[in-house]
């Protein structure tokens, strides 16, 4: 049996070497194809990793409660009570956290010298926030400043200001420096609703960390101190508890779990809804209820809008490449077609001798997979350098509108094993599938007709 | 060549493509879809462009912009999106009347209009407020009936407010603050307060006034983006606009229009809305809430949102509105559907309809219609049915430092033949003098003003009882709306020169008597061209000669010495414009991909068809064909392949698009929107789409089976007839 497989083999590819010609030109449009599929592929990818990444280090966690507070069935706030019970049972009901995060939250009207901005300010520990001080790193002025420095100002300690001082120190990102024209050191005003009025709060540039996509143009971050007296709050009123999970795709089923546990233990909830709060935010507050709610999500929800971007943009390659395999699959069928009839007196030399009708067809097939397998390799390699070499170059993104499209400044690429090793076997099935019909006709042709034939 | 010879290479060509049939099947329908799918992607490409430049240029941008040449950020008329929540710094144009002359000039300009954008903040009133001038009004004119209903209304209000606190008092680390208020909220419901009440009203409307009413905090404010210009010639400019609802602003006048889009959709009561969406839903787009899921969630969400009907209906309403609805939904209760009992009878009954609206709400397709009836006959009159009515005057304030002030809302207007949602849907219009107060320039109105002001109020204190004695005596007027606590006056960090003026301004500009002055007021043309504004559209008569327009009033500008700039309405569209490029960019790598994979199985397939027909060229070399015949055989063959299918193509191209444009293409999302220009997208063809694409897919097509033909001729007779295959 080994050595009937390794002779179809033999057969095959030294037909395949013969008709060097006419296999190149398939061959590279097949090459070509994959190159595409897998440069698309690789774009939705990269797309869909700087979206997780900023959704679940900047923004929020694997999995979020977030504690929603009316205290007029009109307006709401993100206010949660009794975080801490809340992270006990967080911690009895889960067994895979690695790290729990707890934040406050405020929107407001940051002013500066240049312009005014609205920002969703983040109050942080800095002793918990492990995952954020991996993920952001420190700019240097020049790079938002026109004539800074060459240098790194400010740290993140310092936003927690000089021993005892409580200086309401604040994060922000490059892009935002820029926009309100302020650098370390200078003081800021930020304006926000409390629950008992308008208050503006006096802020100094602790630290400008370098931007990380677009989720950096509307978040910044101070210590959570100076986010509850902003907002006249307790210390012991928090916004939002991030949770983090071994395995991130796990988090439905986490989520479900607390659900549970939280009903049981008689905290009322939202509705369910798998997108993100911002999306619910208005129905939520005109729903006819009052006091504390709590809000859980998974980073999947979280992100669901900006899904729909990679969705459409997965839609459209797909029908390209789709229309495109199809014409491909065409010529094959055409070329193979040609090649039985071309080769008829060699499939009958070959019947007389032994092969069976089905080993023809075997053969014909092998071919055509083996075509479809090298040129779809050298395609999807072809790709893969080149997603490389984007990467490498971190290109950054001019146009606006593809800014807001992709949620991203740079332009991020980004292709697994898994995808390039399905893309290659894609495209050789198809090439395979084209011969059919040619190989079955082959196989058809009996011996003593095709040893008589006269092309 | 002569004829007969042409002749015979159109027989030879015809005859050979006949009897290889298969191929020329391949390849003609590998060309056939290739000019189809171009054809038809450039014509919808082509459709959303036109569509979304009709929309664009006819109801905001004009064909063309000119601003300030030392902004700093490009001007981009998206509104607050475009500019990521930043308001962008534009500079001004000082001296609007020396650049209408000068780019009037022009002969292909029609008008030049001027603009300025700005968002601005409605909030919507003081409920205590209203309750307590209302309450005034019933003692002064000695109505006991009315005067007992807003005492109600006022517990009511009371009673939330103590609620409020409760919860605010549980998180704050303000103790003493909100303490004090729970305090007073209390002494309101004693009974001592109301006797003394009955004694002397005046003393207690008073500390209802400073203790009670401050203790309201603003709700939910809406954000209207606005476009300042001359109304006026702004309407004879953009020939699209149309008004809706409500009265043009006059001449001259100062005032608002609202967007009748955003007027449906973030004005109106949501309720309201839903019931207008749903409805155009089953009647229009023929959907039945059974089979949609997406209708029912909507349902769903949108539902429970009634509290604000609940707030404002008092007493008599409530119960009004409740017996109503007893008698239209069908009595079905079970005994175990009794409400509670309450110690608070104001509280039973609106439980009582708070079930009753419940059910009412429960909408489904059999009982839609009767429900949609009723709301609009019934409830619809009792509730706000929008935020602001045609002929209020709606109380603007500043994103940002600024002051804020108080418009008349004229009327609501709409782009027709343009749908009104997507680009043309963003703005709401604002007068020019309005605008300069709200966005801080100074106006002779300010200046003259300010110095009566000074003239009559040397020593003033600030705050809300002491003005409002000042300026009205014990009748005051509730339209004073945003005095501001003393937390608010401290917000915008100007320096104190300015925050005081900007105090003044405000006072000025929200005393009753003043502010009739004002909406009286009628200004020239002349008055409106001499204040700043940011930006000037250029509506041209001939759209066409756009470039060279552009590049004409460019050169204009120099030579005036204008500090201007200029840009085109696609730039000025902001990131909207950019992404008509991109998508035509991912069209043409879309089609040009497309193209080369054809052209490859196209080039391949021919090949092995001529070297196919190697015996048949050698006998025809053999029998005395030249080279020329050859090849023209080849040639001609190609021609006629390559034409049959892509006009056939170009024709099923042609008629998908006539069909589409019947039909009608509806945006797949809300984001789609801008693109379309609208809702649907009604496409067609123009005469380019039509013969450019294919000949190109002709003149490629030719070539890639050329190179086949020529090998053809390259075969010596001799090899012909000595081949066996």
């Amino acid at each position: 049996m080994k050595q009937l497989i390794g002779l179809y083999f033999t057969i095959a590819i030294r037909n395949l070497l013969q008709a060097k010609k006419r296999s190149f030109m398939l061959g590279s449009a097949i090459a070509l194809v994959t190159m595409l599929h897998v440069l698309l592929l690789s774009i939705s990818n990269g797309y869909l990793q700087g979206l997780v990444d900023g959704a679940t280090s900047v923004a929020a966690g694997h999995l979020n409660v977030t504690g929603l507070y009316k205290y007029k069935s009109t307006t709401m706030y993100p206010l949660l009570k009794d975080s801490s019970t809340i992270r006990d049972l967080i911690a009895d009901e889960l067994d895979d956290v690695t790290h729990v995060v707890e934040r406050n939250s405020i929107v407001g009207k940051m002013i500066g010298e240049k312009r005014t901005i609205f920002l969703f300010l983040q109050g942080i520990d800095l002793t918990q926030e492990v995952k954020l001080t991996e993920v952001l790193s420190l700019a240097k002025e020049s790079s938002y400043r026109k004539g800074g420095r060459d240098e790194v100002l400010g740290s993140f300690d310092a936003l927690e200001g000089e021993g005892t001082t409580q200086e309401n120190g604040i994060l922000l990102f490059a892009n935002q420096a820029e926009q309100l024209g302020v650098t370390v050191g200078d003081s800021i005003s930020f304006q926000v609703q409390t629950l008992s009025g308008i208050n503006v709060v006096e802020l100094r540039v602790a630290a400008i960390a370098e931007d990380v996509g677009m989720i950096s143009r509307f978040f910044t971050f101070a210590t959570r101190v100076t986010v509850q007296n902003a907002m006249y709050l307790g210390d012991n009123v928090s916004a939002r508890i991030l949770v983090y999970i071994k395995d991130r795709e796990k988090a439905p089923e986490a989520l479900e779990k607390l659900r549970q546990r939280f009903s049981q233990e008689g905290f009322e909830m939202t509705d369910y809804e798998s997108s993100s709060l911002i999306r619910r935010w208005t129905n939520l507050e005109r729903q006819d209820w009052i006091g504390q709610r709590l809000d859980l999500t998974t980073w999947e929800d979280n992100i669901s809008e900006a899904k729909i971007v990679v969705n459409s943009f997965t839609s459209i390659s797909y029908v390209l490449v789709t229309i495109l395999s199809v014409i491909i699959a065409v010529g094959i069928l055409n070329t193979c077609w040609i090649s039985v009839k071309d080769r008829t007196n060699e499939i009958g030399c070959i019947r007389a001798i032994g092969m069976t009708s089905s080993g023809i067809l075997i053969l014909f097939m092998l071919e055509a997979l083996l075509l479809g397998l090298f040129w779809a390799m050298v395609g999807a390699g072809t790709g893969y350098f080149i997603v490389q070499l984007i990467s490498l170059a971190e290109i950054p993104i001019t146009n606006e509108a593809i800014r807001i499209v992709l949620f991203s400044t740079k332009l991020t690429l980004d292709i697994g094993l898994g995808d390039l090793m399905e893309a290659v076997l894609f495209f050789a099935v198809v090439t395979a599938i084209s011969a059919l019909f040619p190989s079955i006709r082959a196989a058809k042709i009996q011996p003593i007709q095709a040893i008589n034939h006269i092309a | 060549m002569s004829f007969s010879v042409l002749q015979l290479v159109f027989e030879l060509s015809w005859r050979s493509l006949w009897s290889h049939r298969i191929k020329s099947v391949v390849v003609g329908i590998i060309i056939l879809f290739g000019v189809f799918l171009l054809v038809v992607a450039d014509a919808l490409l082509e459709s959303a462009n036109t569509a979304m430049e009709s929309s664009i240029t006819s109801s905001i941008t004009g064909h063309l912009q000119v601003y300030d040449q030392a902004a700093e950020d490009t001007l981009s008329l998206m509104g607050i999106i475009g500019n990521r929540g930043a308001k962008p710094s534009l500079g001004r144009i000082a001296n609007f009347k020396a650049v209408r002359d000068v780019l009037a000039s022009h002969p292909n300009v029609s008008a030049v209009v001027p603009m300025g954008a700005d968002s601005a903040i409605v909030y919507q009133g003081n409920a205590v407020d209203k309750t307590l001038t209302a309450l005034r009004q019933s003692i002064k004119h000695n109505q006991s009936a009315e005067k007992q209903n807003q005492i109600q209304k006022l517990l009511m209000l009371v009673d939330k407010l103590e609620e409020q606190y409760g919860l605010t008092i549980d998180i704050s680390n303000n103790q003493e603050k909100f303490s004090s208020a729970i305090e007073d909220l209390q002494t309101v419901k004693t009974e001592s307060f109301w006797r003394d009440f009955e004694k002397n009203p005046e003393s207690s409307l008073q500390f209802l006034d400073t203790h009670i009413a401050p203790l309201v905090s603003e709700t939910n404010p809406i954000f209207l983006e606005f476009l300042a210009t001359d109304i006026t010639r702004f309407k004879a400019a953009f020939y699209r606009f149309k008004l809706v609802e409500g009265e043009m602003l006059p001449e001259g006048a100062r005032g608002i229009m609202i967007n009748h889009t955003q007027y449906e959709e973030y004005l109106k009561d949501r309720i309201a809305r839903m019931f207008d969406v749903i409805h155009d839903a089953l009647h229009k787009e023929n959907r039945a809430i059974k089979t949609d899921l997406e209708l029912q969630y909507y349902i769903r969400r949108r539902s429970k949102e009634y509290q604000l009907w609940l707030l404002s209906l008092d007493a008599r309403g409530a119960e009004k509105m409740r017996r109503e609805l007893a008698i239209f939904i069908p009595s079905s209760f079970s005994s175990s559907l009794q409400p509670e009992p309450h110690s608070n009878v104001g509280e039973a009954e609106d439980n009582n309809l708070e079930f009753y609206l419940q059910q009412f709400l429960d909408l489904n397709d059999e009982n839609f219609d009767r429900h949609y009836q009723f709301f609009y006959d019934r409830i619809a009159p009792m509730i706000q049915l929008y935020q602001v009515n045609v002929g209020d005057l709606v109380p603007l304030q500043k994103l940002g430092p600024g002051s804020s002030l108080k418009a008349k809302f004229y009327g609501t207007f709409q782009f027709e033949g343009v749908e009104d949602s997507g680009f043309s849907g963003i703005y709401n219009l604002i007068d020019l003098m309005s605008f300069r107060d709200l966005y801080g320039f100074m106006t002779e109105d300010k200046k003259r003003e300010m110095v009566q002001l000074k003239k009559e109020f040397s020593t003033v204190e600030f705050d809300r009882a002491g003005v409002e004695d000042a300026l009205f005596g014990g009748d005051s007027a509730s339209s004073i709306v945003d005095f501001g606590t003393d937390d608010e006056k401290g917000s915008d960090s100007d320096s104190d020169s300015d925050n005081d003026s900007d105090s003044e301004s405000s006072v000025l500009v929200n005393t009753r008597e003043r502010m009739q002055v004002l909406i009286d007021t009628r200004y020239t043309s002349e008055q409106l061209d001499q204040g700043p504004v940011l930006s000037a559209a250029l509506v041209l008569k001939d759209p066409a000669l756009l470039k060279q327009t552009e590049e004409e009033i460019n050169q204009l500008i120099k030579e005036k010495s204008l500090p201007l700039q200029i840009i085109d309405w696609q730039t000025a569209a902001g990131f909207v414009g950019q992404m008509i490029q991109v998508m035509q960019i991912v069209l043409m790598t879309f089609i040009v991909f497309v193209f080369c994979i054809s052209m490859v199985v196209v080039n391949n397939a021919m090949l092995m068809a001529t070297m196919q027909r190697y015996p048949e060229i050698g006998t025809l070399r053999a029998i005395g064909a030249g080279r020329g015949i050859i090849l023209g055989m080849f040639f001609v063959e190609s021609l006629m392949l390559t034409l049959i299918a892509g006009g056939l193509g170009a024709l099923l191209g042609l008629v998908l698009v006539q069909y589409l444009g019947m039909v009608g293409i509806p945006a797949p999302t809300y984001e789609f929107r801008f693109l379309f220009g609208g809702e649907v997208l009604f496409p067609h063809i123009d005469e380019d789409n039509i013969y450019l694409g294919p000949l190109v897919i002709i003149a490629v097509s030719i070539v890639a089976t050329l190179y086949p033909a020529l090998l053809a001729t390259r075969v010596p007779p001799v090899v012909a007839l000595t081949t066996q295959e």
